[in-house]
């Protein structure tokens, strides 16, 4: 029986408006440490202290599509091979504005500066996939 | 600050002790479940929905994923804390049938990993700055 939460099924994925509301209503946010977005986040990876988060965890809705970037937006990240390959575009959907960075954290979280909370397309620039396993990992 | 993580082969899988609590991943040495140190996984964690449902993580997103049949699937992202000790640091999370780490986790660790396989043991050392 598929989990309802944690939906794996990509067609069945949603990321869209009612993601949006919530997480406009409580942005990424965990205390000082994490005020300032990616790059406070990154640098002061580290949190010595322990304190609950204001915000609930953001989860994908059931039964949605995904939005997947426009062929415009797929333009700009072709453009952007030749100097930022390897790199991670965040595809923020409504806007088709790309947030780059060295990995998937970094890029959400300059994204979650602009657009907090909100969810994204994530691209690795020149690839097809942003990651990829050799073994046996199987999507359900 | 350094950290350390020792873990054991077994059955040919290099397996780390893992836990959760305080809806965080805990990646400590100490637990009774374990995730498997995989360098043929290029992404951070995969974790078990059964794990999912336990810890505190935000969705972030849709990434593109290529299996090992060349396939690409796509699979919802998260970001979570891992905590090691005291300390706690962010990372990506996927959600998929198995627990593992790879190499992406070890990266942000800048990790040495020391695999005694006569002895059976495991042995991560990184920094997170």
């Amino acid at each position: 029986m598929p989990n309802k939460k944690y939906p794996v099924g990509s067609d069945k994925v949603s990321a869209k408006e009612p993601v949006v509301k919530e997480a406009k209503a409580q942005p990424y946010r965990r205390g000082k440490d994490h005020r300032n977005g990616a790059q406070v986040a990154l640098s002061v990876a580290s949190v010595k202290h322990e304190r609950k988060s204001p915000a609930r965890a953001l989860k994908p809705v059931p039964g949605g599509a995904i939005r997947r970037p426009s062929q415009a937006v797929l333009a700009r990240l072709s453009e952007l091979e030749r100097t930022q390959r390897g790199r991670i575009a965040a595809i923020e959907m409504g806007s088709q504005e790309i947030f780059l960075g060295k990995d998937v954290v970094e890029a959400t979280l300059r994204g979650w500066e602009k657009y907090p909370g909100q969810s994204f397309y994530f691209v690795r620039i020149g690839y097809p996939a942003v990651h990829r396993h050799r073994g046996g990992l199987h999507k359900r | 600050m350094r950290i350390r993580i020792a873990g054991r082969i077994v059955d040919g899988e290099p397996r780390l002790p893992s836990r959760t609590a305080g809806k965080r991943l805990i990646l400590d040495g100490k637990g009774r479940e374990h995730m498997i140190l995989d360098s043929g996984f290029t992404g951070s964690i995969a974790i078990s929905e059964e794990w999912a449902n336990r810890l505190d993580l935000r969705y972030a997103g849709i990434q593109p994923f290529e299996l090992a049949s060349g396939q690409i699937v796509e699979f919802p992202t998260y970001l979570g804390f891992v905590r090691f000790g005291r300390l706690e640091a962010l990372f990506e999370f996927i959600v998929t049938g198995e627990a593992l780490l790879g190499m992406e986790f070890f990266e942000r660790l800048g990790a040495k990993i020391v695999m005694d396989c006569r002895g059976g043991k495991v042995r991560i050392s990184g920094q997170i700055s």
